[in-house]
């Protein structure tokens, strides 16, 4: 196994007006491939902030940060949408799907950005969405699906261009506990393919779902029990 | 990007009220501006139809003594001016651009010509066979002249309508006698303007007398001018060309074939010379495009305010579709690809509102040249570039925003629900 993500001293200030806000301190994570990594925290722990930072999202203040290889403190924007769009996929609280598209366009997206064929984006597009057990909605716009189905789609957006490590941040918060289960089931799955996951969330019972914990509370990283922590 | 167009036309599609109302200026804009075009245009068909007449191309090579037609009326058989022959009036023929020549001797404003009590004080014209054929008339009663005519010396005329109504109101005039300078003419036909040639204007002399109370035309043969005038009259030359574009050239060769006849002295200035309607209409045109220009100017900043409107809906649109923008930022699109969608939309939405303006505008100038009598004529490429030129607004007033869009960082993008 060869470390896919790997990140030492991480530093992440805001500048608000004159008063600088530390939003990550000292963060060193690193992640194998094929992990299932849950990072959890209270909101304003800045979990979302370590999320963005490793989806190259984000420019982290000092520190460094290797992703498959890329030292992502030294990426032009257009370099980091290369990284996002290769290495990365994304999922979202709300699936953000475009709502004049049918959801076989909307998994094929990413191809496009990477200027693959029409024909061979949607070949792509179909696999996925069959994948996810959505190969009788590919003509279904997004007001037709339901939300499990939405989020379901964005996980086949984010996994059509056979990216190296799925992020997803809060992946079943906006979903009810049905559809929640049949979302970490997909997880799962893709883990056991060989997908590595890192996943943000607030609740423990989803990132129990995971392989491996870190918990996020200050700004600061630490891996284990949150019981452990807070004593 | 054809992708992209797909994607503006969804866009454009889900919001149609307010892309309906983003086009609107441009629609006015470019729908004014169709339409004064139009009227331009047809404007100065009009004029040209009016000055030249249009499918006859008939042009008239006549003596000139200086700058004014020679009057036979008032002055006595010029000197050194030989009759045109036949041989001339092939050579005429064989201009390239010269389709058919014809001879003509004239008097205006006539005197001593009546059906009993009738007078007739219109003209008079000593014609060949092909006078009638060259000027578009056609024969609605009757017949033309024909070989025998000049050859028997007959005593025979042809009118057309405006003289044979003066002559003989109310009645038939086939076969009537008329009387010129006390000898009998009998009426074999009655001619006309076909319709498409109508008004035929050829010089300035011939418009006034159309626009002033026409008493009419009266055609003798050639061969029977001597008959009521004197022998030796000079003759001129009406011809047509063989298009309206050629006008003024066959007129100004055939000019200079008849003046190298000429045997005149150096100091004479008689010289055949042909009027150049076309120049004439030219000058009229340019009067009525000027005064048009300016309306044009004003329409335009109509297109500059629907711009601005455009470049301000697209702005909205930008700050409404943050997260959509973040997201495909997040999923590994460039500036540049974001740039290049929005500027898509902008043109996409311009082009729209163009080509619906341009249709507006053609309806538009239907219903001015209807409510006013103007004539309009929808010019091609003033639509071609009515179009094109909507687009490249769209692009221009949308960079604005599309720049403002691809530079939205995606977790502020994000961070927006």
């Amino acid at each position: 196994m060869s470390v896919l993500l790997e990140c030492k001293d991480v530093f992440k200030t805001y500048q608000n007006g004159k008063l600088e806000v530390p939003a990550l301190r000292e963060i060193n994570l690193e992640v194998q491939e094929g992990e299932y990594v849950a990072i959890m925290g209270p909101s304003g722990s800045g979990k979302t902030t370590l999320m963005n930072i490793i989806g190259c999202l984000d420019v982290l203040t000092s520190g460094t940060c290797l992703l498959d290889g890329e030292n992502l403190a030294n990426l032009t924007s257009n370099q980091m949408a290369g990284v996002r769009n290769r290495v990365l996929g994304f999922v979202f609280q709300q699936a953000d799907l475009l709502p004049g598209l049918t959801a076989l366009e909307n998994v094929a997206l990413p191809l496009l950005y990477r200027g693959v064929k029409k024909r061979e984006r949607l070949e792509k597009a179909a696999e996925m969405l069959d994948k996810v057990g959505l190969s009788d909605r590919m003509t279904f716009r997004p007001n037709q699906l339901s939300g499990g189905q939405r989020q379901r789609v964005a996980i086949a957006r984010a996994m059509v261009g056979k990216p190296k490590l799925l992020l997803a941040d809060e992946p079943t918060g906006a979903l009810d506990s049905k559809s929640g289960k049949q979302i970490m089931s997909l997880f799962r799955q893709l883990n056991d393919e060989g997908i590595t996951i890192i996943m943000i969330t607030h609740a423990q019972e989803i990132a129990n779902e995971a392989d491996r914990i870190c918990y996020i509370f200050d700004g600061m990283l630490t891996e284990g029990k949150q019981e452990e922590r807070s004593e | 990007m054809l992708e992209n167009i797909k994607l503006s036309f969804q866009g454009i599609w889900s919001h149609k009220m307010r892309s309906l109302l983003t086009m609107l200026g441009i629609i006015i804009g470019i729908a004014s501006i169709i339409s004064i075009v139009s009227t331009i245009k047809g404007t100065n068909e009009q004029i040209k139809q009016n000055l030249i007449g249009s499918g006859t191309n008939a042009v008239d090579v006549e003596l000139y003594q200086g700058d004014a037609p020679y009057e036979m009326e008032y002055m006595s058989i010029p000197a050194g001016v030989p009759e045109i022959t036949e041989e001339i009036r092939q050579k005429i023929e064989e201009i390239p651009s010269v389709e058919k020549a014809s001879l003509y001797v004239e008097r205006t404003y006539v005197s001593n010509t009546f059906y009993l009590n009738n007078a007739f004080n219109g003209t008079i014209r000593g014609i060949d066979e092909n006078y009638l054929s060259v000027n578009g008339y056609s024969v609605i009663y009757g017949r033309g002249f024909v070989e025998k005519d000049y050859t028997d010396f007959r005593q025979v005329i042809v009118l057309d309508e405006t003289a044979a109504k003066t002559l003989f109101p109310g009645i038939s005039a086939l076969g009537k006698e008329v009387e010129i300078k006390e000898q009998p003419y009998t009426v074999v036909g009655i001619v006309r303007l076909s319709e498409e040639s109508e008004p035929v204007i050829n010089t300035i002399t011939d418009y006034e007398t159309y626009v002033g109370e026409s008493s009419g035309v009266l055609f003798l043969p050639l061969s029977q001018w001597p008959a009521v005038y004197q022998y030796d009259e000079p003759e001129n030359v009406s011809l047509r060309a063989t298009s309206t574009d050629e006008m003024a050239t066959a007129g100004h060769k055939a000019a200079e074939i008849l003046n190298e006849t000429l045997n005149v002295s150096s100091e004479s200035d008689l010289s055949y010379q042909s009027t150049d309607m076309t120049q004439q209409a030219r000058d009229l045109q340019k009067l009525s495009n000027s005064t048009n220009m300016q309306l044009i100017w004003i329409a335009s900043i109509s297109l500059l305010v629907g711009g601005i409107g455009v470049m301000n809906i697209m702005l909205v649109t930008v700050t409404e579709r943050t997260r959509e923008i973040g997201l495909k930022k997040a999923i590994g699109a460039k500036d540049s690809n974001i740039m290049w969608q929005f500027l898509t939309e902008a043109g996409v939405l311009t082009s729209m509102g163009g080509v619906i303006g341009v249709i507006a505008g053609i309806i538009l100038a239907q219903i001015i040249s209807k409510l006013t009598g103007a004539a309009s004529a929808i010019s091609i490429p003033s639509i071609a570039v009515a179009v094109v030129f909507s687009m490249v607004i769209g692009i221009v007033f949308g960079l604005v925003p599309a720049i403002k869009a691809s530079h939205l960082n995606p977790i502020d993008a994000l961070r927006r629900e």
